[in-house]
């Protein structure tokens, strides 16, 4: 899978300068860490500019990192279809908030909600409910301290509305 | 957004016939015409990516034959090929092994579109296409226990190469099919293609245009009937694409039918791909030699100390990769199926996204089915193919 070049990465470094916290080149993939405050920046950049041109968000996800502060690691997998270059591009949850992307790209629409089901990350400026689970489930089950097996099912949560 | 005062909520599903399994949906009527819509999914989430975190890289092989239940093939080159990405050896997979996951996964387009056409047609009232397509599909799997034991959930591709090679009864049986397949395929379009009922219910339905199919994130054929050639064997060629010679159909309406008739062409081209595939695919191993990556043989592991001790060291403590993460995608039948894995080191993986084709493409619908009659739902959840276990994982 093709990745952006050198140039586009330099190209980055120049623009974004002290907002980007890391570029990091691993089998050929480019991933980069954006400060929270400069996250809508970032990807308003990648998606309008020229240069870049990404107009396919492929997939949100985030990870967790208990022993980290902030704990969660929100990831977007973005990819310019007439250039045909992609990038993923991560950021730090503070207080477990990012910005949502819902206004650049449509995707974002379920793939936030569900991270913000399975981890607990609320996206801000955007209404958030749960995708998958009831709506009135207390647990995150994608975090690492969620058992496999589960919580005893409180009966509660199955709302028909 | 101000949404017009609906007459009467009509709630669809999750037991429905036409919904593809259990995808419900809220519909606010306004007489026949739809206002608003909401969808509610998840009834069959079953944690797959929370179980990945705690299996070893062999062991989750099988779980995501069950992700996608209709197309385990594709769901499995997926897998194996981010974890290969991963472990860095996606150069040293024999060739021969390379050449079989494409024949499987095209195998597996070729099954998974004609469920698709069968249900399809039958959910918009033609009976009979249903019972041509599973019997051609039945063909399809009888292929698949040939080689692989398996109808549904083969459990074909391992990590370092491929489970078995071909018999000389599969090669027999794949060559007959591929002879009558294209005929069969004539015959299901001689059904529906110019069918005026066909016409009536598909053309001018549930349109998607290139700008919005992109921000929405829609791949696989609901994208390129809108006009994008965007197709992860083209543009990221995996295994031996890049030397096959096969077009991407593609369509500009964006309606139902365009859906239609980009899967229909879909087929043909598989057709093509496997018939390259026989023609080009060299005699050698299936499986890398590398014992550190996949077991050993059974003689040598019966027979040999060193083939018991290997053996037992990658089944207790499995695969190693190095931390770092990696996406890896295939184009399933659905659309671009992509694995993104991040390792600590372990021999488990950290953390492990599958990126859904089906969820990403049927988020349009509450948007989509707006200011559409009740009937046309079932045209348009039907053309969008979503399969609910892929859905909600």
């Amino acid at each position: 899978m093709k990745y952006i070049d050198e140039n586009l990465i330099n190209v980055l470094k120049e623009h974004f300068k002290d907002k980007i916290e890391e570029i990091g080149t691993f089998r050929g993939e480019v991933s980069v860490v954006v400060k929270k405050s400069a996250l809508k920046e970032f990807m308003a950049f990648l998606k309008h500019d020229n240069r870049f041109q990404m107009d396919m968000l492929v997939d949100v996800t985030a990870v967790d990192f208990p022993e980290h502060n902030p704990r969660f690691q929100v990831v977007y997998h973005l990819r310019s279809i007439p250039l045909k270059h992609n990038l993923r591009v991560k950021c730090w949850a503070e207080n477990n908030e990012v910005p949502t992307v819902l206004d650049l790209w449509k995707t974002a629409d379920w793939t936030e909600r569900e991270v913000y089901e399975m981890l607990g990350v609320r996206f801000t400026g955007r209404e958030l409910r749960k995708l998958l689970l009831p709506q009135r489930y207390p647990y995150h089950p994608l975090r690492k301290d969620f058992p496999l097996e589960g919580y005893e099912e409180p009966c509660e949560v199955w709302d028909w509305e | 957004m101000e949404r017009e005062k609906a007459d009467l909520i009509l709630n669809m599903g999750p037991q429905h016939p036409s919904t593809h399994g259990v995808l419900r949906l809220i519909l606010e009527l306004k007489g026949e015409k739809i206002v608003g819509s909401d969808a509610v999914i998840g009834y069959v989430h079953r944690g797959v990516e929370k179980l990945a975190e705690t299996r070893k890289y062999m062991q989750i092989l099988p779980v995501f034959d069950r992700v996608d239940y209709v197309s385990a093939n594709t769901n499995e080159l997926g897998f194996v090929l981010a974890v290969e990405k991963l472990l860095g050896i996606e150069d040293k997979i024999p060739e021969r092994a390379q050449f079989l996951r494409v024949i499987m996964a095209e195998l597996t387009r070729i099954s998974s579109h004609l469920i698709w056409l069968g249900t399809h047609a039958l959910e918009l009232g033609a009976m009979s296409v249903f019972l041509y397509a599973f019997r051609e599909r039945e063909k399809v799997l009888d292929l698949f226990e040939e080689i692989a034991g398996g109808r549904l959930h083969t459990g074909y591709m391992r990590i370092g190469g491929v489970a078995y090679d071909t018999t000389s009864r599969f090669i027999e049986e794949l060559e007959e099919f591929l002879e009558i397949f294209p005929e069969k395929l004539d015959e299901y379009e001689g059904l529906l293609t110019e069918n005026r009922i066909w016409l009536s219910r598909t053309k001018g339905v549930g349109v998607i245009d290139k700008e919005t199919a992109i921000n929405w994130g829609i791949t696989g054929p609901t994208l390129r009937a809108a006009g994008c050639d965007y197709d992860v064997r083209k543009y990221y060629p995996y295994c031996v694409y890049d030397r096959l010679d096969f077009n991407v159909p593609v369509c500009t309406e964006g309606d139902v039918y365009a859906r239609y008739r980009v899967r229909m062409d879909e087929m043909r081209e598989s057709v093509r791909i496997i018939r390259q595939c026989l023609e080009k695919m060299p005699e050698g191993p299936v499986q890398i030699e590398d014992t550190t990556v996949i077991l050993p043989p059974k003689e040598e592991v019966y027979n040999t100390m060193v083939g018991l001790i290997q053996h037992f060291e990658l089944v207790i403590h499995g695969l190693t990769p190095p931390p770092g993460e990696v996406y890896a995608a295939v184009e399933g039948p659905r659309g671009e199926l992509g694995y993104y894995i991040v390792s600590d080191g372990s021999n488990r993986p950290y953390r492990l996204r599958i990126r859904p084709p089906s969820l990403i493409n049927i988020a349009i619908l509450p948007e989509l089915l707006k200011d559409h009659y009740v009937a046309d739902v079932i045209a348009i959840i039907g053309s969008l193919d979503p399969l609910m276990g892929e859905v909600d994982r």
